[in-house]
């Protein structure tokens, strides 16, 4: 793998996207500040961490569109022919989408947030009672892990779906997702039959209740530890390791 | 350059496109694959260019295995397909993006096809029309200068003045050590151009020989009366009168008529590969 090709197919990619990229960034910005403008209106509506909210949504929404937007060129044949003829590896060009879409947009997205979120508390006069965002406290930049495997799942729908690759993508995910919940609870209420459970998380806690309490039951730190490795840095990888079969064996 | 042994692709199970290949093409050569549509040229030259892979059989192309889609093998291949794609570009952006990808690029040679079509390089790649951008791509593979060009119908879309621009850009850029594969089906583009001829018909090669051959075998001749003669292997009616091929014993040394001859293959195939097969008499001086 050369850091030379990787570098040259960043460069590629921004230069062709350019115009759509200043477009978009323009966008996030509105977005955010209009996402801002509505809780700030409504104030007395919404409670608690309301700018984590925020940044949950512009970061899955613009993160999606955004990683979606890598090998788009497979949804047309002579553009695929084009990209699958670029003298790079097929690793080099998954390496050069990935690091795009994860390291170089959270950079970017970082940024823009913090400066609309810094524009909104001064102009609000809430900067200093309210202190800016926070994404490492209570275990929020979990959430950061958690688009890694996102995008993950979004490259591996872009290069296994030809057309309308971003709603199938999500249909799956949340598709998937309603599965493995509905397996999880079953095999829940399968191994503990006696108890009522209210909620519950695949591959991490469940709660219960009893005697009118309600019981929260998660993993053992030790094992904790085991599976958060698996969870934030394999899944990722794997899905990113499809991708890259995907592309290899992709036939036009 | 490239070699293809019972090659076997099929889009289904009951679909299949290309049966039982054997292609030898070495180097230095310009090959004319011509066939109907649905012929299964494009499906060839993708099996060449590694876009698809084969069900069965082998295909090497300098010695790469195309379906691996190495890069020193993806270096010295440039495809135009049918509908070539060009990204959202200036050319002289287009330039400065791709040209790291090819070795050999000849930034100079580049900017002389652009003079002799006509194409302005501040001009924006998406703005050309369709036999601009065609006649953009043709010129940027030929200055890439690699080993292997393969084009998919790349006469389409060009107007007259273009197309023997296009062939004589293709003579001038010719090597011993470059190969160039055209497809087409309208034979008439290529006439003048290729060297060898490979016709194709239901995934199968009806022939494969060099011009040179051809014209030493057989006779091509257009008259006012149908033929009497013998030695007649095929004849049609065409405007200007009855054009014919015939056997020739002598060796003489005639244009061949690609496109009469095309039309042979896909109704006498027999006929004519067997007239192909026989040695000629050396010409009588």
């Amino acid at each position: 793998m050369s850091l030379t090709s990787i570098r040259l197919l960043i460069s590629r990619q921004f230069k062709e996207q350019m115009r759509v990229y200043l477009i978009a960034m323009a966008l996030l910005i509105g977005l955010l500040a209009f996402m801002f403008l509505l809780i700030h209106n409504w104030r007395d509506s919404f409670s608690g961490a309301v700018e984590n909210g925020v940044f949950l949504i512009g970061l899955f929404l613009s993160g999606g569109l955004f990683t979606n937007s890598m090998f788009r060129e497979f949804s047309n044949n002579s553009e695929g022919i084009w990209l699958l003829n670029i003298p790079a590896t097929s690793m080099e060009k998954v390496v050069s989408a990935v690091l795009l879409s994860t390291v170089i947009f959270l950079a970017v997205y970082l940024s823009i947030f913090f400066l609309v979120d810094t524009l909104y508390l001064n102009l609000t006069g809430q900067a200093n009672a309210k202190g800016f965002f926070d994404m490492f406290t209570n275990g929020f930049h979990e959430f950061i892990l958690l688009y890694l495997i996102f995008n993950g799942l979004i490259l591996l729908g872009r290069v296994s779906f030809v057309k309308h690759s971003f709603l199938k993508s999500m249909v799956v995910i949340i598709a998937g997702f309603v599965v493995l919940n509905t397996l999880n609870n079953f095999s829940l209420e399968y191994m503990i039959p006696d108890l009522s459970v209210t909620s519950s998380m695949p591959l991490s806690s469940f709660q219960f209740r009893q005697s009118g309490e309600n019981i929260h039951v998660q993993l053992p730190a030790a094992t904790q530890a085991m599976v958060s490795p698996f969870l934030w840095t394999l899944t990722p990888l794997f899905l990113w390791g499809i991708t890259w079969l995907k592309i290899k064996e992709k036939e036009i | 350059m490239i070699s293809i042994h019972q090659l076997n692709y099929r889009y289904s199970r009951k679909r299949e496109i290309l049966s039982c290949l054997d292609l030898e093409m070495p180097a230095g050569k310009i090959y004319g694959l011509l066939g109907k549509n649905g012929a299964g040229k494009s499906t060839l030259i993708r099996n060449i260019a590694g876009m698809l892979f084969p069900t069965k059989g082998n295909c090497k192309v300098m010695d790469y295995e195309p379906k691996q889609r190495q890069i020193d093998f993806l270096k010295e291949l440039f495809f135009i397909p049918e509908e070539c794609f060009l990204p959202n570009l200036t050319i002289s952006q287009f330039i400065d993006i791709y040209t790291p990808y090819y070795p050999r690029f000849d930034r100079q040679q580049y900017q002389d096809y652009l003079k002799q079509f006509a194409i302005d390089p501040k001009q924006h790649l998406q703005a050309l029309s369709f036999g601009q951008k065609k006649k953009a791509m043709i010129g940027f593979a030929l200055a890439a200068n690699t080993r292997l060009l393969i084009m998919d119908e790349p006469t389409n879309g060009l107007d007259i003045p273009s197309k023997v621009l296009f062939r004589n850009m293709i003579t001038e850029a010719m090597s011993a050590e470059r190969l160039v594969l055209i497809t087409s089906h309208q034979v008439r583009d290529l006439d003048e151009l290729i060297t060898d001829l490979i016709i194709m018909d239901h995934g199968e090669i009806l022939l494969h020989e060099t011009k040179e051959d051809i014209s030493g075998k057989l006779l091509f001749e257009l008259t006012e009366e149908p033929s009497q003669s013998s030695e007649l292997l095929y004849e049609e009616k065409q405007a200007n009168g009855w054009a014919q091929i015939l056997k020739n014993p002598m060796g003489i040394s005639r244009p061949v008529d690609v496109e009469l001859l095309f039309n042979a293959m896909l109704s006498s195939r027999e006929t004519i590969n067997t007239a192909l097969s026989t040695q000629p008499q050396p010409e009588l001086i």
